[in-house]
């Protein structure tokens, strides 16, 4: 069964007196199957973030149903929401989200200290973790001490180290230079090359390159996907290109 | 057509921003208000003409200066606050192509509504309130008010001028740092990163040390004129203590919790001790000025109620009778006195109900073993008040039937404790027969027993004791020896208007006939008390208003740029995995820590200090200990409650920003 199953989602928004009505996201249908490496690709407004923030129960859908890991999002209480998405899934920023008011060690900590674990056992997560990331030296410094790539890594680790069953990642590049940018990359392809299951949004042709596939949202709807099947990461971002050019010049999804 | 863009802009941005102005704005016309009301109180005229007015203008004239220091300190402190929330709009119209001059001549527009609103509404107010203080002080000094308005040019155009120099002031502080600053530094404004805070662990260890000895000196200081000098020293202590150990000792602690990892790494510590180590930084002075400023209030308010409440009793104490007549003179005068003052009474119709005549012989001892040795200079050992008269006299105020020979005595100990059976005094023995009760109240006497101190009571047989006694007191102390006293005491039942006129006959019978003596009438007496201790219950309340409001409006200005600050907190940690009641009882907790915590310091202090001031207290003449207990518990439970709806209301309006996407 797929680890992540999105069934004719549909969300619109009301303004105030519920005058306009907005489509945000209609009628989205996909899976993610474990261990896959998916890129959702679409222009500003396209609704990747309502889809986002849906998948990661900060907002609710107005229809449709998401499925977790055999569990449906709708069906969990308010109150177990917070537990759920620090066990089940972990997040990665466009702005880093990092608290300025904790190390870097205590930022990555932070989940794990909120699930009530032992030091020790924090520990004992961290080291392979920041060796792998390759950011070792920067745990005990500050946010503000450290550069947006080592920034962006540490975030990536306070998401790797419950272990969760998916990393949703919004823009994960969107702040980074190129350098760092290709390094996150590196990483991401890393840990799912370990199993870790990835669903990253972003409008980057180049970190959606290297995904295992792409999907393509415009106007709150599901309009193309590509797998990359035997591509190298060269020929996906082709392929990529093309289709946002299609997007771009009015290819409609009917 | 540019200066008209600017002018709106400014009343534009003033809107915009009513959040922090309003605030700042009441803060500005109140201050003015209050300023301008005492300051006029001290002019007015027909306070002067009152009964005890003098007294209570001079107090007045002190609160003025008061509250002008504290307009400029406080009105420069909360600009700040209001300066530093701006900073980011500022840095926006920089970028957008203002220049420096043309931010300066906005803020100067800025400055001059608010100057000009504050001012107007201020002086307004002032003048219509001021009224109904005046009809207070002529009810605290029982006098007859006329009608009419009251308005003082003077203290208008002092107003004007204090609050137009503070406005200059604020603008050109405010103006040289926007100056100084880049529009990048401008934008970013409060959201810099902040750095963590360094241990100075120097500065916590001499605070403790400062505030331990303060308190020492607090609780074990007995003495009371040493309690007097060491008071300042004191106070100047524990406030060097309060400010270190907020400042250094708070983050010392914090980072010692941060250290013990099993600690630390807790869901509710968590979060907590690294949110408190960055509020304490930046919080650290203001949370400690709030704590001075609480003790000082909690202090000035509770002492100045319990004199008022306890000026009657203060006022029984000090004059125990309604007429008290004490005369220097010589023996032959001493009972024509007496006969003279029964016809003044008579002649004016005034009826003598609890009447005590005495003569008696006051000097200071120092004690030898049993042996009293009267001599002038004091040393290092504290000289004990002696009374001496006769049996006749004390018979005559108790009623009682004692008679003594010639080497016995009677012996009353007044607050002290002397444990005599034989009393040597100028080279003679005295057995004493007896240890009786204080039977008069210490104030009757002239030179006599102090309130504080206590003395001790000698009777002695007869009339021949006692000169013989007088004799040799008068070669010890020479040219300085005092003619044996006289005091006389009644109580009078006649109405308030009659005992006030009498006393100007008694002292004017006293001029003519050459009488050295002075006499007190406790109605008139009361009066002066009234305007003594109303005019400082009155200024303590008055001083007490403003700086409750001083305190409320920077806690209310550090609640607001706090939510702003953990907006984004909140959504991170939302975001990584915390439910909004976990945040929410966080933030409860740290707020509710940074909150409560100069109250809670401010009533420790006041604890500690209540010792010393019930000593210095005692001296000034109130010895009622139990009511000052009661008046400083009354004023900690009234600004505790005070405090928590001020808690409440700020806590509202933060939430609201900190819900706010």
């Amino acid at each position: 069964m797929a680890l992540l199953s999105v069934q004719n989602l549909g969300k619109i928004y009301s303004s105030r007196l519920g005058g306009n009505q907005v489509t945000a996201l209609d009628g989205v249908t996909f899976t993610v199957e474990r261990g896959e490496y998916v890129a959702i690709m679409g222009e500003s407004g396209s609704g990747k973030t309502t889809l986002l923030n849906i998948l990661a129960a900060l907002d609710q859908p107005t229809s449709g149903s998401v499925n977790l890991d055999g569990k449906l999002l709708s069906e969990i209480g308010e109150k177990e929401i917070a537990a759920f998405r620090r066990d089940n899934l972990g997040f990665v920023f466009q702005e880093f989200n990092l608290l300025d008011t904790f190390t870097v060690k205590d930022n990555i900590f932070l989940p794990l200290v909120l699930a009530k674990k032992e030091y020790a056992e924090m520990e004992r997560r961290l080291a392979p973790i920041a060796a792998r990331l390759g950011i070792r030296e920067i745990l005990e410094k500050y946010p503000y001490e450290i550069s947006g790539g080592q920034k962006q890594r540490a975030a990536v680790a306070r998401a790797l180290i419950t272990s969760p069953k998916l990393i949703l990642a919004d823009e994960p590049t969107g702040a980074l230079d190129s350098r760092s940018t290709d390094s996150l990359l590196d990483v991401f392809e890393g840990i799912n090359r370990v199993g870790q299951t990835i669903l990253m949004v972003t409008h980057s042709t180049k970190a959606a390159s290297r995904a295992g596939r792409v999907l393509f949202i415009k106007d709150g709807k599901l309009f193309h996907q590509i797998y990359r099947g035997e591509n190298t990461n060269e020929e996906l971002y082709c392929k990529i290109s093309d289709t946002l050019t299609l997007l771009a010049t009015g290819g409609r999804n009917d | 057509m540019t200066n008209f863009f600017y002018a709106r802009l400014s009343l534009h941005s003033l809107r915009k921003n009513r959040k922090i102005y309003v605030p700042y704005l009441l803060t500005c016309i109140v201050t003015i208000t209050m300023f301008y009301m005492i300051h006029s109180l001290s002019e007015n005229g027909s306070i002067a003409a009152m009964h005890g007015g003098s007294t209570l203008q001079g107090t007045l004239n002190f609160g003025s200066v008061v509250v002008g220091l504290f307009a400029v300190i406080f009105l420069f402190y909360t600009n700040s606050f209001v300066i530093k929330h701006r900073k980011k709009e500022f840095g926006l119209y920089n970028v957008l192509g203002m220049e420096k001059r043309h931010l300066g001549l906005l803020l100067l527009f800025e400055t001059v509504f608010l100057w000009l609103f504050s001012l107007v509404l201020g002086l307004a107010f002032g003048v219509l309130l001021d009224k109904l203080m005046y009809l207070i002080v002529a009810l605290i000094l029982r006098s007859d008010y006329g009608a009419g308005f009251f308005l003082s040019w003077k203290s208008m155009l002092v107003t004007l001028a204090l609050f137009s120099a503070i406005f200059i002031g604020i603008y050109l502080l405010s103006f040289v740092r926007i100056r100084i600053s880049q529009p990048i530094e401008l934008i970013k404004g409060e959201n810099q990163g902040e750095k963590e805070p360094k241990t100075r662990h120097l500065m916590a260890i001499v605070g403790a040390i400062c505030l331990v000895t303060g308190y020492a000196l607090a609780i074990l200081t007995k003495d009371s004129v040493s309690a007097f000098e060491l008071f300042f020293v004191a106070v100047l202590l524990v406030i060097l203590g309060t400010y270190f150990l907020f400042v250094a000792g708070s983050i010392a602690l914090l980072k010692l919790l941060k250290k013990n990892k099993k600690f630390y790494y807790k869901t509710n510590h968590f979060t907590s001790v690294s949110g408190m180590t960055y509020r304490m930084k930046q919080n650290s002075v203001g949370l400690a000025s709030i704590c001075i400023l609480f003790t000082m209030l909690l202090v000035t308010l509770s002492t100045t109620t319990s004199f008022m409440v306890g000026r009657d009793d203060m006022l029984a104490q000090r004059y125990p009778y309604d007429v008290i007549v004490q005369a220097n003179t010589t023996e032959s005068a001493n009972s024509k006195l007496v006969e003279d003052i029964h016809a003044l009474l008579e002649e004016n119709g005034l009826t003598p109900d609890r009447e005590v005549a005495c003569k008696y012989l006051p000097f200071q001892a120092f004690q030898n073993g049993n042996e009293l040795i009267a001599k002038r200079e004091a040393g290092m050992e504290t000289p004990i008040i002696l009374i001496v008269l006769t049996a006749d006299a004390y018979n005559r105020i108790t009623g009682e039937n004692k008679t003594l020979s010639k080497d016995e005595m009677l012996l009353a100990e007044s607050k002290l404790e002397y444990d005599l059976s034989t009393v040597r005094l100028f080279d003679r023995d005295y057995s004493v027969k007896e240890k009786v009760d204080p039977f008069v109240p210490d104030a009757f006497f002239a030179n006599g027993v102090s309130q504080v101190l206590g003395g001790l009571y000698l009777v002695v047989s007869d009339d021949i004791t006692l000169s013989e006694i007088y004799g040799q007191y008068q070669s010890v102390y020479g040219e300085n020896a005092l003619s044996v006293q006289l005091s006389y005491g009644a109580d009078v039942t006649d109405s308030k208007e009659k005992q006030l006129a009498f006393q100007g006959m008694l002292a004017s019978m006293l001029r003519e006939k050459n009488y050295n003596a002075r006499a007190f009438v406790r109605a008139a007496q009361a009066d002066q008390y009234m305007s003594a201790y109303g005019g400082a219950f009155f200024l303590g309340v008055y001083l007490g208003f403003l700086f409750l409001m001083a305190t409320i409006l920077i806690i209310y200005y550090k609640q607001i740029s706090e939510g702003y600050e953990d907006q984004r907190r909140f959504e991170i940690m939302q975001k990584v995995g915390m439910s909004y009641a976990e945040v929410k009882k966080s933030i409860n907790s740290q707020i509710l820590l940074v909150f409560f915590m100069p109250l809670v310091m401010a009533g420790i202090h006041v604890g500690f200090a209540f010792p010393m001031i019930n000593t210095i207290m005692r001296m000034l003449g109130l010895i009622n200990t139990k009511l000052f207990a009661l008046c400083s518990l009354g004023c900690f439970a009234l600004f505790s409650i005070v405090y928590v709806i001020v808690y409440l209301l700020t806590a509202k309006v933060y939430y609201r920003i900190v819900k706010k996407k």
